[in-house]
């Protein structure tokens, strides 16, 4: 490709500006436990080195249990809204698509929320990620069934759709939350403005498998998305099987949110902010887009969740509150350049 | 395989929707070398045509064979090495860069992994020259005036290297000079052995350009053969609505209202 070096050098500095993120999201916080340290406690654990021999347990403790799993939790759920807001919008040939918009973590957050409150998540530690799976998946499709006539995707039924099932589960979400117990009013808040305060490796298992495994499947459709942004007919005379891919691209997609939702609720606009941001950066062909966006995602979520649980300490601000902060401004932006017929990024 | 003539052969090819008929009992033959245009009234059923010649819709009745085989017994890429389509809108919402559209053409020739080589490279390059867009490659589509982005899309076509190549309207939003080039170049490709069928709207140009026309009318196959036979005045004036004859000193047909 011509602009080799210059995707590479993007690469670089991206995965750099990844670690660099990570190291600094564990070390800040309402205790701040030095770089050196929390780089010792790393390799400590994962090296079985002795790297970690003298740090105090406290130290220990905030890095390895509280921190750590968080920071990559935001940053795995980052990488994977956002590779699945770059699909979307070429699946549907649509800059504002998103799966917060699209209502689809809204179907997958119901679905978790009755997972966890009729008890079936014990069972194994994937279940609850596979429902909300489901829930997406199933919330997709409705979407996308009532949106398509005769083959075309209609761009504005899709994203008037897409709000109204949202609402819809969200909606149902509250009432099941609200008659199942006490403590509502927060869970309500935890699922519906999502977050990843108090997450553990466990959740970040939860999550990290389907949406890595996901994320590197839908590498291999970078070019299929790049003919679907010329239009239907375009794509499908270029030899792409549309309605087969298109299943996929949903099912791959969909697994991806569920996950996300399962363990983190509903997390705005990610999906939004960052593919369209990577364009500008490094361009429209998918083969570079997706995993630029992958690592830029991944990159953003850790720093809304530090600026979440930082700027009112000790008390923490929903991480969905800071997207939706940044997000609609963003989306606002959008929206006016369209109408100015300028086209996306 | 036995050798069979290279065509799209059309044989009573017929395509309703929800018990209306938009192509009945359609019969005719796309071949290399040659160039054929599509005509008639706005509904005649031209476009949906296209859509079945390159397996975008399939047929309620009737078959395409081609090269001797069904159309449809073709796995997707080997289909698309063979026939291209230049669909009536093209979609440029997103900044693809020039050569990123026309490279798009190469795809059926690629692996799921695979990249598009040097050699693609040149070719697309190569195809962007002949629609007079040398230089743009690395510009956006957006940026792009709708007579060059239709010019970029026919280099995309081009760029797919097939034996047979159907336009629709191809020469909608081109300037004059542009609109001669593209059926310049669309006529000396049937002369290098390339089978086109476009859909034109310009009974002028289509009666220059073309070897043979085909006239749909509601439908139907109304007339189908070499333009000066075709293009009678009763034909004009019952299908078209128009009257015209043809000037016997240019040898051109003039369509007057």
């Amino acid at each position: 490709m011509p602009t080799g070096k210059k995707t590479l050098s993007v690469y670089v500095i991206l995965a750099s500006l990844l670690v660099l993120v990570i190291v600094t999201c564990v070390s800040l916080g309402a205790v701040s436990v030095p770089f050196d340290k929390v780089l010792r406690v790393i390799a400590g654990k994962l090296l079985w080195l002795d790297a970690g021999a003298g740090v105090e347990k406290s130290h220990e403790l905030i890095v390895w249990n509280i921190r750590l799993p968080r920071v990559l939790l935001a940053a795995t759920i980052g990488g994977g809204l956002s590779i699945v807001g770059a699909v979307m919008q070429a699946m549907f040939r649509n800059p504002l698509a998103e799966p917060g918009i699209l209502g689809w973590s809204s179907g997958g957050a119901f679905f978790a929320v009755l997972a966890i409150y009729t008890g079936i998540y014990q069972q194994w530690f994937l279940l609850l990620p596979l429902v909300a799976f489901a829930g997406t998946l199933l919330t997709a499709y409705a979407v996308y069934g009532i949106s398509r006539y005769r083959g075309f995707v209609e761009n504005t039924t899709l994203l008037l759709c897409g709000v109204a099932l949202g609402t819809l589960f969200v909606s149902l979400t509250t009432f099941v939350l609200s008659v199942s117990n006490a403590w509502s009013m927060k869970e309500m808040l935890f699922w519906i403005m999502g977050g990843v305060d108090s997450r553990t490796w466990t959740h970040f298992g939860m999550a990290a498998v389907p949406v890595l495994a996901a994320s590197v499947i839908l590498l291999f459709y970078a070019k299929n998305l790049n003919a679907r942004l010329l239009g239907y007919e375009t794509a499908k005379t270029v030899g792409i099987d549309i309605e087969k891919t298109t299943k996929h691209l949903i099912v791959l997609s969909s697994l991806i949110v569920g996950a996300s939702v399962a363990v983190s609720g509903i997390v705005g606009f990610v999906g939004l902010i960052i593919p369209h941001s990577v364009r500008l950066l490094i361009g429209v062909d998918h083969r570079r887009l997706l995993p630029a966006s992958f690592i830029a995602g991944a990159i953003f979520l850790p720093l809304a969740d530090l600026i979440a649980r930082t700027v009112m300490s000790p008390q923490e601000l929903r991480l969905g509150i800071i997207t939706s902060l940044i997000g609609v401004p963003f989306f606002v932006f959008l929206l006016r350049r369209n109408f100015s017929g300028r086209g996306i990024a | 395989m036995q050798k069979e003539k290279q065509s799209v052969k059309i044989s009573s090819l017929s395509y309703s929707v929800n018990g209306k008929t938009i192509l009945a009992d359609a019969s005719f033959e796309v071949e290399k070398n040659k160039f054929l245009g599509i005509v008639g009234p706005n509904g005649a059923g031209k476009s949906t045509l296209l859509r079945l010649l390159t397996r975008i819709l399939s047929p309620t009745g009737g078959r395409i064979l081609l090269d001797g085989e069904d159309l449809f017994r073709y796995e997707a890429k080997e289909l698309y090495k063979k026939i291209a389509f230049l669909p009536q809108t093209s979609y440029f919402d997103f900044p693809l860069s020039v050569l990123e559209v026309v490279l798009t053409g190469r795809y059926p020739y690629l692996g799921i992994f695979e990249s598009e080589s040097d050699e693609d490279i040149k070719r697309a390059e190569n195809c962007l020259s002949l629609v007079d867009m040398e230089g743009f490659s690395q510009r956006k589509v957006t940026t792009l005036s709708g007579g060059e982005q239709q010019r970029v899309s026919v280099a995309r076509v081009l760029a797919q290297e097939t034996d047979f190549i159907f336009l629709d309207e191809p020469s909608s939003h081109l300037d004059i000079h542009h609109k001669f080039a593209l059926m310049e170049l669309l006529r000396s490709l049937a002369r290098k052995g390339k089978g086109i069928a476009a859909v034109l709207h310009d009974l002028d140009l289509a009666s220059r350009f073309c070897d043979s026309i085909l006239v749909l009318e509601g439908g139907r196959t109304t007339a189908l053969g070499e333009p000066s036979q075709v293009f009678s005045e009763k034909l004009l004036s019952s299908v078209f609505k128009v009257r015209g004859s043809w000037d016997t000193q240019s040898g051109n047909l003039l369509v007057l209202r």
